[in-house]
């Protein structure tokens, strides 16, 4: 099955000098997200076995943060998008956490 | 009130006539404001940062591409699908299949967002308190009193449902 090519989304004003280096999404701790619900959303969106998204969710509420994703820019983008649709505090980054 | 549970792969509760009206009111108060009107009860337009946070705290240009990336499309969801969550919780039964439950667990997440602004709850410390305040009040006189009592309400409304959702994951 051949690959579809990835949507084009815009060009990009600048290039950052890290340009080669994969992109990170961080989730953020909140006091108003339900830890259930934080959960359900890794499970659901990301596919992720019940135990990694208990995990991440518990690594996210003790540590006040944790990282859900790392590849290309425009994926993580979308996953940035997607947490924000479900409610949940994340943000994009490139390079090292 | 009966809160969420799976009836035969249906995600149902049951509300009572005065919590129906109330809580599609709220509902519709938060699609309005995402539309930019301010509540009449309010002097200034809440600024709904946690229903749409920068997508970067180090790096505005990150941020401010990620707006024009999906800003106009994020309100339109979210406004969208509060419509659609008031209009089922002024029905008696709430009863949603599997698709319409995933929406609507994601706008009540909203709501709460959209509430705790209004109570100013930035930290566990302020949910305490706001719980303390409500459990030393009988009759919710301060408009704090009844935002609190709302937050407390969609928190239980929307705990039922991921509860019962997480029960239907395969």
């Amino acid at each position: 099955m051949a690959a579809l090519p990835a949507p084009v989304r815009g060009t990009r004003a600048h290039q950052s000098p890290k340009a080669d280096m994969p992109w990170i999404v961080v989730v953020w701790d909140d006091p108003i997200n339900l830890m259930s619900y934080v959960a359900y959303v890794f499970q659901s969106y990301f596919g992720f076995p019940r135990a990694k998204a208990e995990r991440l969710m518990l690594a996210v509420h003790n540590e006040g943060r944790a990282i859900v994703a790392t590849g290309p820019r425009e994926s993580m983008e979308m996953h940035v998008e997607a947490m924000h649709s479900y409610g949940l505090w994340a943000t994009l980054a490139q390079g090292e956490p | 009130m009966q809160l969420f549970s799976l009836v035969e792969e249906r995600f149902v509760a049951q509300l009572d006539p005065a919590e129906r009206a109330v809580l599609a009111a709220v509902a519709n108060e938060v699609q309005s404001m995402i539309k930019g009107e301010t509540p009449p009860s309010f002097e200034v337009l809440p600024t709904l940062t946690r229903l749409f946070p920068p997508a970067s705290m180090s790096d505005p240009q990150v941020a401010r591409e990620f707006v024009d990336l999906t800003g106009k499309s994020m309100r339109e969801t979210k406004e969208q699908r509060l419509g659609r969550l008031a209009a089922r919780l002024s029905a008696g039964t709430v009863h949603l299949d599997a698709e319409q439950a995933q929406e609507s667990v994601a706008a009540m997440n909203d709501i709460r967002l959209a509430l705790a602004e209004m109570l100013g709850i930035e930290t566990a410390d302020d949910v305490e308190r706001v719980t303390e305040s409500l459990a030393q009040t009988d009759e919710p006189a301060e408009p704090n009193d009844v935002f609190g009592e709302l937050y407390m309400v969609f928190t239980a409304l929307q705990d039922s449902l991921v509860a019962a959702l997480a029960s239907a994951a395969p």
